[in-house]
């Protein structure tokens, strides 16, 4: 049961942040909501906000308390969300393409994934590279996307052994997740692939590729040699991350 | 007109226990996933930076139990704030919460500590180094920040100042330590606002939480404080759908042992919070050592927001512009009045002679 609340759920998180709850599940119409909202918020400006974080069904707002009361705050975050259903919400997404070396040493545990699904390895890397993921939000280390969307087809257990250092770029999938590592972190996913676009450059600004409402895709590469002169292309800064629009509805 | 011909700098002789290079943090990332980083003892850091007449958000350094000892290789103002940790320049013992000349060549180090955790060594000069994210900030366990890709400091680190102020920092100030900072002996009870997820919790683990003593575990750190002390039991589940944690949020994880989350934890978490601890009572928590006791006291959102501008008031009170305090400047020729934060420029060595706080300076001052 995905439930879209008919106005927001306001609680507090001490005094310089309230979440603001849009909905009770991982849904993508109640997210979708949630990234609009806080389009909506960022646009307003208004100055009492310091920090909006969106994630799966709702949002954390940090904010000042020397300038707004929580009274005030929370009317004027009902009567935003109010304004907000009354306008048309823009239904356009942007789809990066995250070109994807599937198997060999980049993807230690895609037989693992093989054994497990009994499918083969063509048919695990057709399904996982044929979903447009929604990235439901961006959290846990920095730039680390939350991606929906993945097939139960897919559905692998984690390691009963979790690794102590998973590599920069690493694609991975646990029951129904799937991911990517922006930078080396402990964890216990089955990884099926690697990389080489950055998603967390702290040099770059933006520092992050994708964004929660984005979509991902991964494209799969024929070979090491392709992979190695993407990473060249990359680290001489004339690579072009594939960016396309699509219609979500 | 050229300030200085050679930039200055400090060497880290002995790096103490966990030094870090810290300011106020990096706000603008977390929607990025980025953690905030910081100071944890923010009025410990913002005094010493408002007593130095600086820009409350100039870099430090923040110490952890043993504190570092550093070579000044030029001359600057200091002003070390937060646990209570006998600093000595050239082994002579120096005051805290006040601005202290250091000559060239002079060490500072750090004895035993007497109260507290965590101390901060502010400097009226800046960091000659590259924000990271539009903070200076260093988080170890991501490696960004500070002066050296994320570490903190080492032997023989060497950091540079940029442009040396050549003014001198405000000689009088309002500040007192039992007005403005932790009170020693105070009982260890921090006030929380409930939520967001106390909805997860019946009525009794509430009590329990808020009437039981909780012991600040060894496993803490600048991602967060464990607390060991009675079981907290959810209603039924023990996870969240991720959303993002706020500062001094505590969750409890299904093992049922309260986890504080500071300022190096990860945007996002799992994990249901009961309650948040109120902002201006987080420097108490990261100044108490392992093994301390700490209770938890609820109070409502309107307190909460009062102490929060109270606190805000007090800690803008502490600036005093005093436009009558004189300092006597006297350089080789002859004797200038000049007001406490007038620039100096002109003058290349001089002797302050003036009163802070009923102490005297009588300093020998030579600008490089």
């Amino acid at each position: 049961m995905n439930k879209l609340f008919s106005k927001p759920e306001i609680k507090l998180a001490g005094d310089c942040a309230v979440v603001i709850d849009l909905g009770d599940s991982i849904h993508p119409e109640i997210n979708s909501k949630v990234h609009n909202f806080a389009q909506t918020l960022v646009q307003k400006n208004y100055k009492w906000i310091t920090q909006i974080i969106p994630s799966y069904k709702g949002l954390l707002i940090y904010y000042n308390p020397l300038t707004i009361e929580f009274f005030n705050l929370k009317k004027t975050i009902l009567e935003e969300f109010e304004n907000m259903n009354n306008t048309q919400e823009n239904e356009n997404a942007n789809i990066i393409t995250i070109p994807t070396l599937y198997g060999s040493k980049f993807g230690p545990d895609l037989e693992n994934v093989i054994n497990h699904t009994k499918l083969s390895k063509k048919e695990v890397i057709d399904i996982h590279a044929s979903t447009n993921y929604l990235v439901y939000a961006i959290g846990f280390s920095p730039g680390f996307p939350y991606l929906g969307g993945l097939s139960k087809k897919l559905n692998t257990p984690r390691l009963s052994n979790p690794r102590t250092k998973i590599p920069t770029g690493s694609v991975a999938i646990a029951e129904t997740q799937t991911g990517i590592y922006p930078s080396p972190t402990p964890g216990g996913w089955q990884i099926i692939g690697r990389t080489p676009v950055k998603l967390f450059d702290p040099e770059r600004d933006p520092p992050v590729l994708v964004n929660p409402g984005d979509y991902i895709r991964f494209k799969p590469l024929k070979s090491m040699k392709e992979y190695q002169s993407i990473e060249d292309l990359i680290k001489q800064n004339k690579f072009k991350v594939e960016i396309d629009e699509i219609d979500t509805k | 007109m050229k300030s200085t011909q050679n930039k200055s700098s400090i060497t880290i002789l002995e790096p103490g226990i966990f030094s870090t290079i810290q300011d106020l943090g990096r706000y603008e990332y977390q929607q990025f996933g980025v953690p905030t980083s910081g100071a944890l003892d923010q009025t410990a850091f913002t005094i010493g930076n408002l007593i130095l007449g600086n820009d409350i958000n100039n870099p430090g350094i923040e110490t952890t139990l043993i504190g570092p000892k550093i070579k000044f290789n030029s001359s600057q103002w200091i002003c070390i704030t937060g646990a209570k940790s006998n600093p000595r320049i050239n082994d002579k013992k120096i005051n805290m919460w006040m601005p202290q000349f250091v000559k060239k060549n002079s060490i500072l180090s750090f004895g035993k500590m007497d109260w507290g955790v965590r101390s901060y060594i502010l400097f009226h000069n800046t960091f000659d180094l590259v924000q990271t994210m539009g903070s200076y900030s260093t988080n170890t366990s991501l490696q960004i920040g500070g002066h050296n890709k994320g570490l903190q400091l080492n032997s023989k680190d060497k950091i540079k100042f940029k442009k040396t102020k050549t003014n001198l920092p405000p000689l009088s100030n309002n500040f007192d330590s039992t007005k403005h900072y932790i009170n020693e002996n105070t009982k260890l009870s921090l006030r929380v606002i409930l939520g967001p997820h106390d909805d997860f919790f019946n009525s009794n683990n509430i009590q329990k939480f808020l009437q039981s003593d909780y012991e600040i575990s060894p496993q803490s750190n600048r991602i967060g404080f464990r607390l060991n002390g009675p079981n907290i039991k959810h209603k039924s589940k023990s996870d969240i759908i991720s959303e993002g944690g706020a500062l001094g949020s505590i969750q409890i994880p299904g093992d049922g042992q309260p986890i504080v989350l500071l300022h190096d934890r990860g945007t996002t978490g799992g994990y249901p919070k009961i309650a948040t601890i109120s902002s201006v009572d987080i420097p108490k928590l990261v100044q108490s050592n392992p093994g301390q006791k700490i209770s938890f006291e609820k109070i409502e959102i309107e307190e909460a927001a009062k102490l929060y501008r109270s606190h805000n008031t007090l800690m803008n009170g502490i600036i005093k512009l005093d436009e009558n305090l004189k300092i006597e400047v006297e350089n080789s020729k002859n004797k200038i009045q000049v007001n406490s934060n007038q620039n100096l420029l002109n003058t290349k060595s001089f002797n302050i002679k003036s009163k802070f706080k009923n102490k005297k300076f009588d300093l020998n001052i030579k600008l490089l």
